[in-house]
């Protein structure tokens, strides 16, 4: 899957490109901003990541360009917050909105539906944890059993995977969860991990799947 | 100017010459022989002086005030021109600093998601702690920007009291988070009439202090508490409490004054401008929402919004 990214600003471009490749998607920037139709023509994106605020003309105007000749999903970034740019948004053929500064989970969350909606895409969905277990749609299996788990546990799940290898602090835990409206405490947390450990632990045949890094936070190696 | 003081006097004369006029005639034709002609004569000609002087005088009066009226509309026309330039000057800084602050924007996600990048946990946090920071400052400004045309800007719609706090308390979340907050809501569907926008904007003020004056003593665990309730059709109540520092009796009377900033001076975290419940009152006075503050030095703070003209709601 190939993303565009048409964004003016070299840091911030250089930025979404990086995450793009973290979630294991293709991307390309956009170098000239005169011919923006002519690039996404040429790139082939599945999806296009479309900053408003650009030289020459807005990212509505290309945005209608680009319907001209193609249903690809574009998902627009901007930094000004009046309702009347989600609309013009909408109305110049866009699929969805996000504000800067914005929360890169959430980008992944938007691009992923959006493409699941328009290539039946399903992307990372079967995640193997290890050789015999893995993570789909929110439930864990492994060794013939099935757990299903609460939404909290899920979004603990995929904050560490997401974060495969490296060490995910427990205020960066605590973080994803209230950006889903659970405002979970130190506590509560805690008691979530434990709960999502023995979860873990019956698919898995008793082995540690969460790992504890003392005083930094929580791993899946 | 004579012309005009004449036809303003018209009564005036015509009353002083027909006055002598008949008294005259009724002395000299009526009275016949009683009375000397010269002398009605002679009492006509020093009251046609002593009514010239008095005329003459008048119209020196009638000519400075006329002056000074003139002046005054000048200076009106002058003041109205410099109204009209300073309002055109407000809207360009308005409009300066939406553009301004959007700018600022771009560096600041990029910023951010660098830091995503970081690989130093420590240094991640501090960093996050001070981006969160800014983004707050720019948030609260954007709105600010907005306040002068209030007017232009307000829509009103039936607002879920829940959807406006989850807002503000995400917008919050870094440093509820980091203060160990505990959030509790009972807002049971309630919905009030008002400007989503400016709501949030007023939640994140209060929010902001509820964080800024957490207890110092770690014998209770923070906490702030959001409850709605309707007192009537028409009137609605929300309810922000926080079991934090609370505030003097002293300092009440100036809590939403411009730029105050209270005498518990705060080291290091959140610095204040002072204008944050200054900005409150203002958005809450034009939105037609009553707001109240209640407090127990060293235990609790409470503000409480009260929203009116809610019957067009629908309830759940």
């Amino acid at each position: 899957m190939k993303i565009l990214i048409v964004e003016d600003d070299t840091e911030l471009a250089r930025e979404l490109a990086l995450l793009c490749r973290k979630w294991g998607f293709n991307e390309e920037r956009v170098k000239d901003f005169q011919n923006i139709r002519e690039e996404y023509h040429t790139s082939h994106a599945d999806l296009i990541l479309m900053d408003i605020n650009l030289p020459y003309f807005d990212g509505f105007y290309w945005c209608e360009k680009i319907r001209e000749i193609s249903r690809v999903p574009v998902l627009f970034l901007s930094s000004r917050d009046q309702n009347a740019d989600k609309i013009m948004g909408m109305a110049a053929g866009g699929d969805d909105y996000v504000e800067k500064p914005f929360d890169p989970e959430l980008l992944l969350v938007k691009i992923r539906s959006m493409l699941r909606r328009t290539y039946e895409y399903t992307g990372s969905d079967k995640i193997y944890i290890s050789q015999d277990i893995y993570y789909e749609n929110g439930t864990v299996a492994g060794n013939g059993m099935e757990k299903e788990l609460t939404r909290s546990e899920n979004k603990i799940m995929s904050v560490l995977l997401s974060e495969k290898g490296n060490v995910v602090s427990r205020e960066q835990l605590m973080q994803a969860l209230w950006n889903t409206d659970e405002f979970v405490t130190d506590a509560s947390l805690t008691v979530l991990i434990s709960r999502l450990r023995n979860k873990l632990r019956e698919v898995s045949g008793d082995r540690e799947i969460i790992h504890t890094r003392k005083g930094i936070g929580y791993y899946i190696g | 100017m004579i012309r005009v003081y004449l036809s303003e006097k018209k009564g005036t004369i015509l009353a002083a010459i027909l006055f002598p006029l008949f008294f005259s005639i009724y002395f000299l034709y009526l009275c016949g022989s009683q009375v000397y002609s010269a002398d009605v004569l002679y009492l006509d000609g020093v009251y046609a002086a002593g009514v010239v002087i008095l005329f003459l005088v008048d119209f020196r009066r009638f000519r400075r005030k006329s002056r000074q009226k003139e002046d005054m509309e000048q200076e009106i026309e002058c003041r109205k021109e410099e109204i009209a330039v300073l309002k055109e000057e407000i809207t360009e800084q308005n409009d300066y600093i939406t553009r301004w602050l959007h700018e600022v924007k771009v560096p600041l996600s990029a910023l951010e998601l660098m830091n995503g990048r970081n690989s130093d946990a420590e240094l991640k946090r501090e960093m996050r702690f001070c981006t969160e920071r800014i983004g707050m400052l720019l948030r609260t400004m954007l709105m600010y920007g907005k306040m002068g045309s209030m007017e232009n800007d307000v829509t009103f719609t039936a607002v879920k009291l829940e959807d406006a706090v989850r807002e503000t308390v995400k917008n919050h979340s870094f440093f509820l988070i980091r203060g160990g907050f505990e959030i509790r809501m009972e807002l049971a569907g309630i919905k009030v009439f008002t400007d989503r926008r400016w709501l949030v904007y007023m939640l994140d003020q209060i929010t902001a202090n509820a964080v800024k004056y957490k207890a110092e003593e770690s014998d209770r665990v923070p906490e702030i508490l959001f409850r709605g309730r309707r007192i009537s059709d028409d009137e609605t109540e929300l309810m922000v409490r926080d079991n934090g520092r609370g505030i003097a009796a002293e300092e009440m009377p100036y809590l939403f004054d411009r730029g105050y900033t209270g005498g518990n001076v705060r080291n290091g975290d959140y610095r204040s401008t002072g204008m944050g419940l200054y900005f409150t009152r203002k958005a809450a006075d034009r939105l037609g929402v009553k707001l109240e503050v209640h407090s127990e030095e060293g235990k609790w703070t409470s503000f409480v919004f009260r929203f009116y003209n809610n019957y067009s709601i629908r309830h759940e």
